[in-house]
């Protein structure tokens, strides 16, 4: 994903003022504070825009605004062969602009982070058990991904998900999780032996 | 920092958080394409929000420390933030109130009794049932708690359906998620428990 570097302060600058603005904002103003939004997600993370390409997105954004129209208040309006509500489409609208900004504010909070820099963050802030612990989890990942998948090859090879789902399902917890924590005393006694010290 | 905290507990905070959040990451985005999304609620988020009990209270048994399973939580967030498919605000409040629940819970009985799992898992599962609401008045702001007062009344009256129904409804949605999470915080202490004996290295 291309991101602008932008130094971690101005990005908190940016969202506390953007949320500042969404708390003040009402009516026409919410559509300034939208096309700002888009144009800063533009300018700090372009690909943070994907966000509208999908469905869901458009299901949660336009829901308010049809559902407002359709249900809400006296229908005075006429679209053709649609009878809607006035009172319904503006309140439908300005949720549905609000919910978007919020969602373009959390992209703009979220941009240029990575859990890279997240666990450098941590280590700098003091938090070195964190930033470990958030280190492992995320290299761990894969190895989980693939132990999952044996385990289930394993339990349907043998005919337990067919016959047993249940007890399936309980053992597939127990042997994932044990092989996890085999896993996690490898880790220890490196971390143990590189000299580790979390405090 | 954490004092007490050994490199063995943090080892396994990442572990059960990556558990949780490969379960997230997986089951999770398969779920939410499977079902259409407004059985997000009532499905979806009642399914992940028992397993992610199911794990984090397991992290509990390995993790003998207040706040485990808040970091574990924590974990799972930032897993869940990073992951492919762009930030997911819904998830990632909901990952973090349960485990705040969860600990919240352990703290009010003895920490390694089967009640307190118990308590532990009704306590976050039931968050599954304010959180649509709450997380809907968070983004829609209060214009969605009134549209959906008067839907809800509109909808009584057109079909003849007393208003109480509704919050019998309700009830039973609530009693449904306390009721699951009670259930998946006892199996949780039950699998911890025979996880723990498979590994006598592990145990704390």
């Amino acid at each position: 994903m291309q991101t602008r570097n932008k130094p971690g302060w101005v990005r908190l600058l940016l969202t506390v003022a953007s949320l500042a603005g969404l708390a003040v904002c009402r009516g026409p103003a919410l559509l300034g504070l939208l096309a700002a939004l888009i144009v800063l997600n533009l300018l700090l993370q372009p690909a943070a825009l994907r966000l509208f390409a999908r469905l869901h997105f458009w299901l949660f954004a336009l829901a308010p605004l049809l559902i407002g129209a359709a249900l809400f208040g006296p229908r005075d309006l006429s679209l053709g062969f649609l009878n809607i509500s006035r009172q319904g489409l503006t309140t439908g609208w300005s949720m549905s602009v609000r919910a978007v900004c919020l969602l373009l504010i959390v992209q703009i909070a979220l941009s240029g982070l990575s859990v890279a820099r997240l666990i450098g963050l941590f280590h700098s802030r003091g938090l070195r058990g964190l930033g470990f612990a958030l280190g492992v989890a995320y290299n761990m990942l894969s190895t989980l991904s693939e132990t999952s998948r044996i385990v289930l090859s394993t339990l349907r090879l043998r005919g337990a998900i067919r016959r047993h789902p249940l007890l399936a399902l309980r053992l597939f917890v127990v042997a994932v999780v044990s092989a996890a924590l085999r896993h996690g005393e490898d880790i220890v006694h490196a971390a143990t032996a590189r000299g580790f010290d979390a405090e | 920092m954490r004092r007490g905290w050994s490199a063995r507990d943090w080892v396994f905070v990442g572990l059960f958080g990556a558990l949780w959040g490969a379960a997230e990451m997986t089951l999770g985005s398969v779920l939410h394409l499977i079902f259409p999304p407004l059985a997000d609620t009532f499905l979806v988020g009642l399914i992940m929000a028992c397993i992610g009990c199911l794990i984090a209270l397991c992290g509990r048994l390995f993790v003998v420390h207040r706040g485990s399973v808040l970091l574990i939580g924590v974990i799972t967030s930032i897993l869940k933030a990073f992951s492919l498919g762009g930030v997911k605000v819904g998830p990632i409040i909901g990952i973090m109130a349960e485990s705040l629940l969860m600990e919240l819970g352990l703290l009010l009985l003895p920490s390694a009794s089967y009640p307190a799992f118990a308590l532990a898992g009704l306590l976050a599962v039931s968050w599954n049932f304010f959180h649509r609401f709450l997380l809907m008045g968070l983004f829609y702001g209060a214009g969605f708690f009134e549209i959906a007062t008067r839907i809800a009344r509109d909808g009584s009256r057109l079909f003849g359906i007393p208003e109480k129904f509704f919050l019998l409804l309700l009830g039973l949605l609530l009693f449904i998620r306390m009721a699951a999470g009670a259930a998946t915080g006892l199996i949780a202490r039950s699998i911890g428990d025979q996880i723990q004996r498979r590994l006598p290295h592990a145990d704390p």
